[in-house]
C-alpha cells in the first residue's frame, strides 16, 4: 500500500497518578488505525475520552506528562518505500517535518511576544532550513495570504493579542501549514470560534489539504464539523476506538456502540435531514401573563484605556417576556446577549433603563427584597469554573441552594440531590470539588444549581457551549423538560440549530440591539417566504446545512448613528437612497405579519412604508 | 481537552504530595507531644521534686541521670525531667491566649479591610495596623510588658497574669500580618466571578463573606498564620525566660530558665569537655562526665525541645499553606 501515511498497531498511553488511589490510567488503550495519504479523516468523541493524547503521543508533542507508551506507529514519508518508526531513534527529525498541528486555543498556542510573522517565518525555516531572511519573510506573508487573512502584510506586523479570535485561528492554521507538513492535525479547530466563523475555518483546512495533497485528522467532539468534511471517521471512548470506517458506513446504520448511537441520533437530528423541530410538538407560546418587561434598557463598559470612549454593549433594549414561553437570544460574541441577560434579572445594573419583575420594579427595591426575590429569577453563568466556589464540593453548592430557596424540602436535601446528581447524570461525582470535574461536568453542576430553585424566570448563558452532542442534548432535555406554563427560560446561546430546535420564540441581537424578534417556526419554513433580517440570514447561511453562501461584505465603521448593521450588510449598495437612510436614521423594531414577528430594517417592506423617508 | 483532563484530575506537580505528607504528620505529632506533656504537668504540680514549693525538700544538686530521675537534678537539686515536663505550662495556655487574641483581632479587622476596603473604618484599621507593624516584635513584647509592671502597684501579685500580657502582646503584634494577609485574599477572592455568581443565585452579603470567603477559602490561610502565632509565643516566652526578667518567674520552670540555670554550671565545668587526648575513647569519657557531674543534659535537652516544638509547630504551618494554595 503505497498510499498509506501513518499506520498505528496497538497503541497504549498510560499515565501514573501518583497521589490518587488508582497508581495509573490507560488513557489510550491498544488503538489501531491507519491514515492513507490525501484523505480527510475525522477523529470524534466525548470530552477526555483520549483522542488528544493519543494524537500529541503520535506526534512526540505530550510533553505534559510522561506517560509510558506501548505498541508502535510508522510513518511512511513521501517518495519513499521504507517506513519511519515514530517511536524509533531519530525519530524526532522526521517528526518535525510531516505533522502539522493546529492548536485547540489559537491565542494560547502563539508566542504572545513575538509578531505574526516571525511565528510563521520560523515555521518556513523548518522547511526551508538555508532560506534567506527576506525570503522567508516573503513566503510568510503569502501563508497568511492563503489562509484567506485580509490585509496579509499589515497583519503580519501585529501581535497575537491583537488578533480576534478567527484570525488568531488562522494563523495558527497558516503557523502549521507553513512547514509544508504531510499530515495536518486540527485539535477542535472550531471550539473557541464564533458560529458564523467555524463553517468558514473547517472548509479552508479542507481546501488547504484537497490543495496540497495533504491528509487533515480533525479531531472533534463536534459531529457538524467532522460530518461536513470527513470520509473516514474513528470515534474514540473511554480510550478505546470503538468505531472506525468510512463516514457513511460509521454513521447511517444503527450502531452497535452506544454512545456512536448518541451521537448519530444528534447528527440526525442537527443535520442535513427534516428533522428541525423538536421530537414533541410545542404547542405554540401560549402568551401567559407579562413576567418581565423591560424598556429602554442600555449599558456601556469602560473602554480599554482611559481616554477611549466607553464600549456600548446594550442600546435601549425594550422586551416583554411572558409565562411560558422558552425564549433564545441569539447573535454572535460581542453583541452584547450576555450583558442584557445580566442586565434582565438585575445582575448588573443598567445605566439607563428599567426592568420590572412581576410588576415590581427591580431598581426601586432594596439590597434585601431584591435578594428574596433571586428564589424565583435565577441566572446561570457562562463560565461554569468561574460561577462555582473552587473549595466547595458539587453537594455542598446545592445544599446550599436548596437549604436557600427551597426551605420546604430541607428535609428531604440529600434525597434532592441524590435525584439531581442522577438526572444530570454526575452519579458519584457528589463529593467532588469543581477542580476534579471535567467541563462538561462542571457545566452541568452550574446548570443544575441554577434550575434548583425552581424559578419563574431563568436565564441560562451558553448553557450547551463546549459540550459535547450526548450531553447537550441531556441539558437541552432536562431544560425543555423543567419548562412549565408558568415559568419562562431565556436562553443565550449562539448556536441557531441548537435554538430553533428547542425554543418557542428567538431574538437576534446585533451590535447591542435586538435587531429581530420573530416566533422559531419561522425558521423551519421554507426559506424565502419570510422576510427575515440580512443579519439572521447571515447566520442562518454560517450553518453547515446551509445550502446558500452570503458573501458578507465588511465596510469600514463610520460615525454614530444609522442601522447598526450597515457595515455587513449584504443587501444594501452603498451610495444608493436606502444606504442614506440606513446611515442616517435608526431602524426601528416593527411587527412585520401578525405572528409576533418582528424587525429592525429599513430594508424590509412594511418597515420602510411606516419610516418615513 | 482530554489531556487538560488528565492533568486536572492530578495538579500536583512531582513529590508535592509526599513532602506535604510528612510535614502534616511531623506537625500533628508535635502538637500530640505538647497536648500529652500539658495533660501529664498537671499531675506533677504537687510533686516535691519538681520544687514549685519553697519548702520541699531539695535532691542533691547537679547529679547524673539514674533510675529515678532520668535527666538527674538542676543546680538547686530539683528534678530535671519532671521540670522539663511542667515547663509545657508555661506557654501552653498562654499561647492559646496569644492565638485567641490575633484571631479575634484580625479576624473582623481583616474582613473590614478586604470587604469594605473604601470605608473610612478600613482606613483607620489599615493605619493602626501600619503603625503596629513598624515595631519590632520582641520590643513590642518587652516594651508592652515593662509598661504593665511599672504600672502596677504591687507586680509580685500579677506575677500569674504576666505571661498573658505577653500573650496578648504577641497575639496583637500579628495581627497586622495576619489581617493583611486576609484582607489581600479577600479582595483577590471579591473579584472572581463565583462571588458574582452568589450573589446572582441570591445568597446574602453575610453568607457570602462567612461561608464562601471566609470558612471555604480563608480557613487554611488563617490556620496557618495562627500556628505561626503560636510558634512565635514558644520563643518570645523561652527568650524572655532566659534573659530573665519578664519571663516566667523563678520557682516555676521554663525551658528558657532552665537552660540560663544550668548554663554557667556547664561553662564553669568546661574543663570537663576538654578531653585529655583526641582519642574516641576519652572523648567520650569526657562527654559522659559532663553529663554526670555538669548538667550537659539540661542545656542539651531544653534546646532541642523548643528547636523541635518550634520546628513542628511551623512544619504544619508550611503544610497548611502548600495545602491553601492547592
Amino acid at each position: 500500500m503505497s498510499d498509506l501515511l501513518l499506520d498505528v498497531q496497538g497503541l497504549c498511553v498510560r499515565a501514573a497518578m501518583p497521589g490518587s488511589q488508582v497508581e495509573s490510567v490507560d488513557i489510550v488503550k491498544d488503538a489501531s488505525f491507519q491514515l492513507r495519504r490525501g484523505e480527510v479523516c475525522g477523529l470524534l468523541g466525548a470530552t477526555g475520552s483520549g483522542k488528544t493524547v493519543m494524537v500529541r503521543t503520535l506526534l512526540g508533542i505530550s510533553s505534559a506528562r510522561p506517560g509510558r507508551v506501548a505498541g508502535d506507529a510508522w510513518f511512511q514519508p513521501q517518495g519513499s518505500e521504507s517506513r519511519i518508526s515514530v517511536f524509533g531513534a531519530g525519530a524526532g527529525g522526521p517528526r518535525a517535518g510531516w505533522a502539522g498541528y493546529v492548536f485547540q486555543d489559537p491565542v494560547a498556542a502563539l508566542d504572545p511576544l513575538r509578531r505574526v510573522i516571525e511565528q510563521v517565518a520560523d515555521s518556513v525555516a523548518v522547511r526551508h532550513p538555508g532560506c534567506a531572511v527576506a525570503e522567508r519573510r516573503e513566503r510568510a506573508i503569502s501563508w497568511l495570504d492563503q489562509v484567506n487573512l485580509p490585509e496579509p502584510q499589515r497583519l503580519a506586523q501585529m501581535y497575537p493579542f491583537e488578533l480576534s479570535g478567527g484570525m488568531a485561528q488562522r494563523v495558527c492554521a497558516a503557523v502549521a501549514l507553513a512547514t509544508e507538513p504531510e499530515l495536518l492535525v486540527a485539535d477542535e479547530p472550531t471550539s473557541g470560534l464564533d458560529w458564523s466563523l467555524r463553517r468558514e475555518m473547517v472548509e479552508l483546512l479542507g481546501a488547504q489539504c484537497l490543495q496540497r495533497g495533504m491528509t487533515l485528522l480533525l479531531i472533534s467532539h463536534d459531529i457538524q464539523v467532522v460530518q461536513h468534511l470527513a470520509e473516514q471517521v474513528l470515534v474514540m471512548e473511554g480510550g478505546e476506538i470503538i468505531e472506525q470506517g468510512p463516514y457513511h458506513l460509521v454513521f447511517p446504520p444503527p450502531a452497535s456502540h452506544s454512545y456512536t448511537g448518541e451521537l448519530e441520533v444528534w447528527a440526525e437530528t442537527l443535520g442535513d435531514d427534516s428533522a428541525m423541530r423538536p421530537r414533541e410538538v410545542v404547542e405554540p407560546s401560549p402568551r401567559g401573563r407579562l413576567l418581565l418587561r423591560a424598556r429602554g434598557l442600555s449599558h456601556s463598559f469602560p473602554g480599554p484605556t482611559r481616554d477611549a470612549d466607553p464600549v456600548a454593549a446594550v442600546k435601549a433594549v425594550d422586551l416583554d417576556i411572558h409565562a411560558g414561553e422558552f425564549v433564545a437570544l441569539v447573535g454572535e460574541s460581542g453583541s452584547g446577549k450576555t450583558t442584557l441577560g445580566k442586565l434582565l434579572l438585575w445582575v448588573l445594573e443598567p445605566q439607563i433603563g428599567t426592568v420590572s419583575f412581576d410588576g415590581q420594579d427591580l431598581g426601586a427595591l432594596d439590597a434585601e427584597s431584591l435578594r428574596a426575590l433571586r428564589s424565583r429569577m435565577q441566572f446561570s453563568y457562562q463560565q461554569p469554573s468561574g460561577a462555582l466556589n473552587p473549595r466547595m464540593s458539587v453537594v455542598q453548592h446545592w445544599a446550599e441552594t436548596i437549604a436557600l430557596h427551597r426551605p420546604g424540602d430541607l428535609p428531604r436535601s440529600e434525597q434532592l440531590i441524590e435525584e439531581t446528581l442522577s438526572l444530570f447524570k454526575l452519579e458519584g461525582k457528589g463529593a467532588a470539588r469543581p477542580g476534579q470535574l471535567s467541563g462538561g461536568e462542571r457545566r452541568r453542576v452550574s446548570v443544575a444549581r441554577s434550575m434548583l430553585p425552581e424559578a419563574t424566570l431563568l436565564v441560562l448563558d451558553e448553557p450547551t457551549s463546549g459540550l459535547d452532542a450526548a450531553v447537550k442534548g441531556l441539558v437541552v432535555d432536562i431544560l425543555r423538560n423543567s419548562h412549565g406554563e408558568d415559568s419562562a427560560c431565556l436562553l443565550i446561546s449562539h448556536e441557531l440549530d441548537l435554538v430553533q430546535r428547542v425554543t418557542d420564540r428567538i431574538l437576534v441581537m446585533y451590535g447591542g440591539r435586538i435587531v429581530e424578534d420573530m416566533p422559531a417556526d419561522l425558521l423551519g419554513s421554507e426559506a424565502g417566504t419570510t422576510q427575515l433580517h440580512p443579519y439572521t440570514e447571515q447566520l442562518l447561511a454560517a450553518s453547515f446545512r446551509a445550502v446558500r453562501r452570503i458573501e458578507a461584505p465588511s465596510r469600514p465603521e463610520t460615525a454614530a448613528g444609522g442601522c447598526v448593521f450597515r457595515s455587513r450588510c449584504h443587501r444594501v449598495e452603498e451610495a444608493t437612497d436606502q444606504w442614506r437612510q440606513c446611515t442616517s436614521s435608526e431602524p426601528a423594531l416593527v411587527p412585520l405579519g401578525s405572528d409576533g414577528h418582528r424587525i429592525a430594517c429599513h430594508l424590509t417592506e412594511p418597515a420602510s412604508v411606516t419610516e418615513p423617508l | 481537552m482530554s489531556a487538560s483532563q488528565v492533568a486536572s484530575a492530578a495538579p500536583i506537580p512531582g513529590n508535592y504530595r509526599q513532602g506535604s505528607r510528612a510535614l502534616q504528620c511531623f506537625g500533628l505529632a508535635t502538637v500530640a507531644c505538647l497536648v500529652v506533656l500539658r495533660i501529664a504537668s498537671l499531675f506533677l504540680e504537687a510533686v516535691p521534686s519538681v520544687g514549685l514549693n519553697t519548702g520541699a525538700a531539695a535532691l542533691l544538686p547537679l547529679q547524673g541521670p539514674d533510675s529515678s530521675h532520668l535527666l538527674g537534678t538542676d543546680q538547686l537539686g530539683r528534678d530535671l525531667l519532671l521540670r522539663l515536663v511542667v515547663s509545657v505550662e508555661a506557654f501552653f495556655e498562654p499561647g492559646l491566649f496569644a492565638c485567641v487574641v490575633a484571631l479575634l483581632l484580625s479576624l473582623p479587622a481583616g474582613a473590614l479591610m478586604g470587604y469594605w476596603p473604601a470605608t473610612p473604618v478600613a482606613r483607620v484599621l489599615r493605619g493602626a495596623a501600619t503603625t503596629i507593624a513598624a515595631w519590632p516584635r520582641l520590643v513590642l513584647v518587652v516594651v508592652g510588658v515593662a509598661t504593665f509592671t511599672a504600672m502596677v502597684s504591687d507586680p509580685a501579685a500579677w506575677e500569674g497574669l504576666r505571661l498573658y500580657v505577653l500573650a496578648a502582646l504577641v497575639g496583637l503584634s500579628f495581627v497586622p500580618e495576619l489581617a493583611g494577609a486576609l484582607s489581600e485574599r479577600i479582595q483577590t477572592l471579591q473579584r472572581e466571578q463565583f462571588i458574582e455568581a452568589c450573589r446572582a443565585h441570591g445568597i446574602a452579603e453575610r453568607d457570602i463573606l462567612l461561608r464562601h470567603i471566609l470558612w471555604s477559602n480563608c480557613r487554611d490561610l488563617v490556620l496557618r498564620q495562627v500556628c505561626l502565632v503560636f510558634g512565635a509565643f514558644i520563643l518570645v516566652e523561652t527568650s524572655l525566660s532566659y534573659l530573665g526578667d519578664y519571663g516566667v518567674p523563678p520557682p516555676r520552670p521554663s525551658w528558657g530558665n532552665i537552660l540560663a540555670g544550668l548554663k554557667s554550671s556547664v561553662l564553669h565545668s568546661r574543663s570537663l569537655l576538654v578531653p585529655e587526648s583526641w582519642s574516641p575513647a576519652a572523648m567520650g569519657d569526657a562527654v559522659l562526665a559532663a553529663i554526670h557531674d555538669g548538667g550537659l543534659l539540661g542545656v542539651v535537652v531544653p534546646s532541642l525541645a523548643i528547636t523541635l516544638s518550634i520546628g513542628g509547630i511551623v512544619a504544619l504551618a508550611e503544610f497548611l499553606a502548600r495545602r491553601d494554595a492547592q
